[in-house]
């Protein structure tokens, strides 16, 4: 039997963890998940009028790279990477281990919304156990030869910087007129 | 124009030019100079997209113009004054369509075939209304022939202009659209109503869907658009050519004298005037 990584290791780790993401450092982000039922798609794999389920405030840490500018024949772009570390159990259903309880499941392809911009998920990373294991997929804690040890404990995604003319959530045609005849 | 032979003078190419001033003053010649330059011909273009095809797409439950830019516009104006398709981040909004000329190719189908030094072809057209042909009392009377105004314009230069079009989408179907709109369009003459018009024609669209980790997904699709167009410069080897460029028509008074042995035998003729000594046209009869 293993002597480390109990569930009262796991619980002291989450509250530190918690008190950490969730009081001393504080930066929230909204998470926009896609209404998979509500949004049409067409043979192309697209959805022109997208609906989003409502959006979902998680604290977590965020880290990003410089802004990558690049030039084309459409001029200046712009570009950015970002990675966003969630605490696990934040996200898990309210009443499975204490609060905040976020209900979402995180996958590539969501939005999220931070500094102004929409992040678009390209990966969702859950690769962080606790003494090597996963409760959920633990052969020994599912058979019930020993107790629960370990933990799954974050979900690291990585996104870039998407357009808001592609997300859909913001007006952005409005106040500006362009052209040499101000059409 | 009458040659002087001691005073006038040849130029480079052994053209004699007149040293009367009075012919190359353009004082009173306000007819602006024919001139189009490429800029007219990419302007067309420009014209053409924003008020003609106006290429569409729908966002919503509205109706989104799609912008045209022309391609690799300086770093300033790309970022700083382009908002209509940035976000705050600077960040490009689609959908979006860019043109930039890549060749201009004389058109040899259609060579003018002249020495630039020594022009001597032209095309010749009369203005409508001449302002030396005001209506006077004179005129009626006299049966004065009008004055009339000519302009020369040299043949221009023939070219086949080629441009590279991209069209930027988020969705295929907004390229669809797009490309729908644009096709329609081709085969037929672009420019401003009342101005010069180029014959635009196009072959064939590249589509292409890519899916880059790290990137948005890009929808793009490209065309090349062939103008048939005509260049006429404005530059000084062009107006030391066209130092006559506009002439006026002799305006003729035909005057006659006549004696008559009777007074109530007048000649009846509508050009002939009977005058006195002093060549003055007498009165009208009221």
């Amino acid at each position: 039997m293993a002597l480390f990584g109990g569930q009262r290791d796991i619980s002291l780790f989450r509250t530190l963890s918690r008190e950490l993401i969730n009081k001393l450092i504080d930066i929230e982000v909204d998470i926009f998940k896609s209404a998979v039922y509500d949004s049409d798609t067409n043979i192309y794999g697209e959805s022109i009028n997208k609906v989003y389920k409502p959006g979902v405030r998680v604290a977590c840490l965020v880290e990003t790279e410089n802004q990558e500018w690049e030039s084309s024949e459409f001029g200046m772009d712009v570009n950015q990477q970002i990675k966003f570390s969630f605490l696990r159990d934040d996200l898990l259903p309210a009443g499975s281990i204490g609060t905040p309880s976020a209900n979402v499941v995180l996958e590539v392809g969501d939005t999220i919304w931070w500094n102004n911009i929409y992040w678009e998920l390209d990966s969702v990373v859950e690769n962080q156990f606790i003494v090597g294991k996963d409760p959920e997929n633990d052969k020994g804690f599912i058979s019930g030869d020993r107790q629960e040890f370990g933990s799954s404990f974050s979900i690291i995604c990585s996104g870039h910087q998407t357009r808001k003319s592609k997300v859909q959530l913001d007006d952005i045609r409005a106040g500006f007129k362009y052209g040499l005849y101000n059409e | 124009m009458a040659i002087n032979q001691n005073t006038d003078y040849t130029d480079s190419s052994g053209k004699r030019i007149p040293s009367d001033r009075s012919i190359h003053a353009r004082k009173s010649d306000t007819f602006k100079d024919v001139k189009v330059g490429l800029y007219d011909i990419d302007e067309a273009i420009y014209y053409y997209f924003e008020n003609v095809i106006q290429p569409t797409v729908g966002e919503g439950d509205s109706e989104v113009k799609v912008p045209l830019i022309y391609g690799s516009p300086e770093r300033w104006k790309s970022v700083q004054k382009s908002g209509v398709f940035r976000d705050e981040t600077g960040k490009i909004q689609l959908p979006l369509i860019m043109y930039r000329r890549t060749s201009v190719e004389k058109n040899r189908n259609l060579s003018r075939n002249l020495d630039a030094n020594n022009p001597n072809l032209h095309i010749t057209f009369e203005k409508q209304y001449n302002p030396r042909n005001r209506y006077d009392r004179f005129d009626l009377l006299v049966g004065r022939r009008p004055s009339r105004e000519f302009h020369r314009v040299i043949i221009p230069d023939y070219v086949n202009i080629s441009y590279e079009c991209i069209v930027w989408t988020d969705f295929i179907e907004h390229q669809n659209r797009i490309v729908e709109d644009i096709n329609y369009a081709s085969n037929s003459y672009w420019g401003k109503p009342d101005f010069f018009k180029f014959l635009a024609t196009l072959d064939s669209f590249d589509i292409s869907n890519e899916l880059e980790q790290g990137n948005d997904r890009m929808s793009k699709a490209s065309f090349t658009l062939n103008l048939s167009g005509y260049i006429i410069p404005n530059n000084l080897q062009k107006e030391m050519d066209n130092f006559d460029n506009t002439s006026y028509g002799i305006a003729e008074i035909n005057i006659g004298a006549t004696v008559v042995t009777d007074m109530d035998n007048l000649p009846n003729s509508g050009n002939q005037i009977n005058v006195g000594n002093s060549g003055v046209a007498p009165e009208e009869p009221c």
